[in-house]
């Protein structure tokens, strides 16, 4: 064997290799564009596999023989449609190019049937005939033309596009031209060159080498294998990531999303490139396809990065995965800097607030040793000495400083407790309904002594309104302004007191004095603890404990109210409190709705812990549960809700759970919604005697409170809905007789002739009632009654036994609290039935009842 | 000398904490006149001669650590011992007290017997200082 042939033999394996990669491809993918390159393959094939194919099979030789021109005709049509993927092509571009091949095609079979075979089989020289000549160049003609406007398509695309895209394109393009080039050489050769010639055989086996090297080049453009892949993803993911870390830290995060889009549209080409973190974006336009990118990330639940690609885009699948590994990297970079700058963010914070904390101690402490002096010093004075008792006289005037400071002292600590409890949010406000003009006057006349003392004026301007809030905590915002006015007003000067209603619900109550102001800068600081105007320069401290306004606007605040001041300096200052006239319920709030279906419970409660406790038991156990933290709200909210029961707290924030109660039963249209009570307060009686139904002292275990929220439902339920009955009894007279009396009430009936069968649809229909018979054939009804309570499916269904003629004693200590009571069979055990029924009374601890007299 | 005839002047605003100074001093034999603010206790040293000035820092009308360079310039007074009597008991104050020229320090809530040591060793230096000053 010649090198020749050997090379030969190579570069057709790898040709067929090639083409079955290609058809491996397509199969598994089935797109039609993979299909279109199998066949761009498949037609080279055809020539390619003709020689080997005659050797072994000479008659499926000859037809791959005859096929072959026409096979190799129509690659050029299918590398023109294939390029119509990537870029649409001229209206009369394929029609045109499928023409030609028809034209063509029809020139080889009218050449081979005219032009008379030599002896040899072999073709003709074209030399030897003017036809063939003609027809060849034809052929060439055709061949650089289409593959070459193949070629031209294929390079408009790529300068169309970036990246990967771009560079692919502009492969398949120079694989195009490349084929154009091989298949021109060899029918060139064909025509020229003798067959069998040396040079022929060569530029044949050149030729071959460069649809080879075509091959390949199509292949690397439009099948990539993995490997290949992978490298030219790799490259772009290193870049993106290099470039990610060159970025300063702490990045913007807009510049991270402004990388990954570049680097994005850079892997895709896409039409439009947008890394959206939130909310809707306008739909994509016709004849595209957005791909959609999820962050996938808690900081972003919404962030994506969309791609709007044109469809038809021959490189899709490997985009998708490398735009979500750059995606991926991204979100975690930008990730990072959020959290990076929020630290940073949070640093701050601590040191801010720890400084103000180490300021705020120093200034306690020097605070508090202001009136420590007098007590200190004074007791000194009284308790040492050299025996020389002091007369009695000096000895009061000792124990008064002592005292005064004492008191001083409390104030400062009172004053630093309060502050603390209000900022914690634990203030407790006891709103009511008061005139706040005679608070205002009150006050005014507390502090008149000092003013006098200054001979300052102090004028009343004030309107008769009153509003609903804490008197005592009122006062302390009136008297801390106050104070401060007189403190800080020069000898002569006049202070001003008005009050008025706003009209908005609101009023306003304003201090106004002619002392000598505050400069600008300090407005807002004044507001914060132990911070006064100018404090810094210890000038103008003034005697107090500087908590003063940090405490007023906490209580104003704490009302749902606004303070503000205005100042000018030498000229005086105007405190203005504005406060709502109403506790901030917003009544016309909408009602929250039950949830369908299942037994409503509202839970008045303000403790957030025990309202989640409640909420998780009850939500449990299947109930809808409803919750609000303020009595008023409660009330508000049950004139248009009808839940099955409510749960409440005595001690809430505004109204407490007595007066909530009394209005609940002192309300026609909410009289009948069962309440029980759930609170640490335990005054049973007082509740009980209120209207509740039912009083349970915190803490409460679940069971306790299921078993109780099951009483007030059942009866809640008797009245509104079905009741469904079990009756447990051999005696189909007795269940018949059952059914006579209930089911026209509207309960609904279901019979078990024996113990099995009950249990059974005791678990499965969940009765709200059981009745037993205590002489059951197969099981005893006692025993059955104790595994019903075993049970947890089916320990709170109530169940009553029947006994032709009661039970013994001992009978009835075995039931032993299980069952709510026992039947006496006979007509009048239907009445007393019927009576527990619609009254759902129950002991908190059920014992055996027995009803009624015998028949 | 005696105690009685000594002169000191306190400049406290609080009125139970001169009331307690009083109280304490006199009991120990001394005498005290209180200003009760910076511009009260310029004005009475415009003709006052203390022998000792007890100092408070927060006044109404300003620090008191501004009277001393006040004090010092002055030729009459420069040489009056200042004792400061101060609830500014933070390093950086009682730096911020010696810096400005006080020749004592005492920290509120202030004890009856380091307060009259004090007062009595800062006079009785002005006594040294006086009798070195007639031996000369």
């Amino acid at each position: 064997m010649t090198i020749d042939v050997l090379l030969t033999i190579a570069i057709d394996v790898a040709f067929f290799a090639v083409l079955g990669f290609t058809l491996l491809d397509y199969l598994r993918h089935r797109e039609r564009v993979r299909l279109v390159i199998v066949l761009v393959f498949l037609s080279v094939s055809v020539l390619l596999a003709a020689a080997p194919v005659r050797a072994v099979v000479p008659a499926l030789g000859q037809i791959l023989a005859f096929l072959s021109l026409p096979a190799l005709l129509a690659q050029p049509v299918l590398v023109l449609w294939l390029a119509s993927f990537v870029r649409p092509l001229p209206r009369l571009a394929m029609p045109a190019a499928l023409g030609a091949f028809l034209v063509l095609t029809g020139g080889i079979v009218v050449l081979i049937l005219l032009v008379p075979r030599t002896t040899g089989g072999a073709s003709q020289s074209a030399a030897q005939s003017p036809a063939l000549a003609l027809f060849s160049l034809a052929l060439i003609a055709y061949f650089l033309v289409l593959e070459g406007a193949a070629a031209v398509a294929f390079g408009v695309a790529a300068k169309a596009r970036a990246g990967a895209s771009r560079s692919r394109l502009i492969t398949a393009a120079i694989a195009t031209a490349l084929f154009g080039a091989a298949l021109a050489v060899l029918l060139g050769a064909g025509l020229a060159l003798t067959p069998g010639s040396d040079a022929s055989t060569t530029i044949n086996l050149v030729a071959r080498a460069i649809a080879l090297v075509s091959a390949l080049g199509y292949l690397a453009a439009f099948v990539p294998p993995r490997a290949v892949r992978r490298l030219s993803q790799q490259g772009i993911v290193y870049d993106f990531v290099r470039d990610l870390n060159a970025m300063p830290t702490p990045a913007s995060i807009q510049e991270v999303w402004q990388l990954l889009e570049r680097a994005a549209l850079h892997a895709s080409d896409a039409a439009r490139v947008e890394a959206v973190l939130e909310g809707e974006t306008p739909a994509v336009g016709a004849g595209a396809r957005r791909v959609s990118f999820p962050f996938n990330s808690s900081r972003w639940p919404e962030g994506r990065l969309e791609l709007d690609l044109a469809a038809n885009l021959l490189f899709l699948d490997d985009d998708v995965e490398l735009v979500g590994l750059l995606v991926d990297r991204a979100v975690r970079s930008a990730e990072r800097e959020a959290f990076l700058s929020e630290r940073e963010d949070l640093i701050g914070e601590l040191q801010a607030a720890s400084a103000a904390k180490s300021d705020f101690l120093a200034a306690m402490s020097h605070e508090l040793r202001t009136p420590l002096n007098a007590i200190i010093g004074f007791s000194e004075l009284l308790t040492e000495g050299d025996g020389e008792a002091e007369d009695a006289a000096t000895v009061r005037s000792y124990a008064e400083h002592i005292h005064g400071s004492g008191l001083h002292l409390l104030e400062l600590v009172n004053d630093v407790l309060d502050l603390a409890r209000v900022e914690a949010g634990r203030i407790d406000l006891k709103p009511i309904r008061f005139d706040v003009d005679a608070l205002v006057r009150q006050t005014v006349a507390s502090v008149q002594p000092l003013a006098d003392n200054k001979q300052l004026r102090i004028v009343l301007d004030l309107s008769d309104v009153a509003i609903e809030a804490d008197p005592s905590r009122i006062r302390q915002i009136v008297l801390n302004l106050l104070s401060n006015a007189v403190k800080f007003t020069g000898a002569g000067g006049e202070i001003r007191v008005a009050l008025a209603a706003d009209g908005n619900d609101r009023i306003t109550l304003s201090v106004a004095d002619t002392g000598h102001g505050i400069p600008a800068a300090d407005l807002e600081r004044i507001f914060e603890a132990f911070q006064q105007a100018d404090a810094a320069d210890m000038k103008t401290r003034h005697e107090g404990t500087g908590l003063g306004l940090a405490l007023t606007r906490q209580l104003v605040e704490a009302h749902g109210g606004t303070i503000g001041v205005t100042s000018e300096v030498g000229v005086g200052s105007t405190f203005t409190v504005r406060l709502p006239t109403r506790r901030p319920i917003d009544l016309s709030a909408e009602v929250p709705s039950l949830p369908e279906g299942r037994a409503g419970v509202l839970v008045i409660e303000d403790d957030p812990a025990a309202q989640e406790l409640l909420r998780l038991h009850l939500e449990g156990a299947g109930y809808g549960v409803v919750v609000t933290a303020s009595g008023e709200q409660a009330l508000a909210w049950l004139t248009k809700m009808r839940p099955d029961a409510v749960i409440l707290d005595i001690l809430l924030p505004d109204l407490d759970g007595w007066e909530v109660l009394q209005r609940l039963k002192g309300d026609p249209t909410t009289r009948s919604i069962p309440v029980m009570v759930v609170s640490v307060v335990d005054d049973r009686q007082l509740g009980l005697a209120l209207g509740a139904i039912d009083y349970l002292v915190k803490p409460v275990s679940r069971e306790l409170l299921l078993e109780a929220i099951g009483r007030l439902t059942f009866t809640t339920k008797v009245r509104t809905r079905t009741v469904t009955v079990l009756i447990v009894d051999a005696d189909p007279g007795v269940a018949a007789a059952y059914r006579r009396a209930l089911e026209p009430e509207g309960f609904t009936v279901i019979h078990a002739h024996d113990a099995a069968t009950g249990r059974r649809l005791a678990v499965e229909d969940k009765p709200d009632l059981i009745l037993l018979d205590a002489m059951l054939p197969d099981v005893d009804g006692f025993e059955l009654t104790a595994e019903l309570r075993r049970d947890p499916a089916t320990s709170t269904i109530p169940i009553w036994l029947t006994a032709p003629g009661g039970l013994a004693q001992e009978a009835k200590a075995r039931l032993n609290g299980d069952v709510q009571g026992v039947l006496v069979k006979g007509d009048d055990a239907l009445d007393s039935l019927r009576g527990w029924l619609e009254t759902g009374k129950r002991s908190s601890r059920p014992g055996p009842v027995v009803a009624t007299q015998p028949a | 000398m005696t105690n009685e005839s000594r002169v000191i002047l306190a400049v406290e605003d609080e009125p139970r904490n001169a009331a307690l100074l009083d109280a304490i001093l006199s009991r120990a034999g001394y005498r005290l006149t209180v200003a009760d603010g910076v511009g009260a206790a310029r004005a009475w040293l415009e003709d006052g001669s203390p022998d000792l000035i007890l100092l408070d820092r927060h006044l109404p009308d300003g620090d008191g650590l501004d009277l001393i360079p006040e004090i010092r310039g002055s030729g009459r007074l420069g040489g009056v011992p200042i004792l400061l009597v101060s609830a500014s008991v933070l390093p950086q104050d009682v730096e911020a007290a010696m810096a400005a020229g006080c020749d004592g320090f005492l920290p509120k809530p202030v004890r009856v017997k380091p307060l009259v040591d004090e007062v009595r060793r800062l006079l009785a230096d002005e006594v040294d200082e006086v009798d070195a000053k007639l031996a000369d």
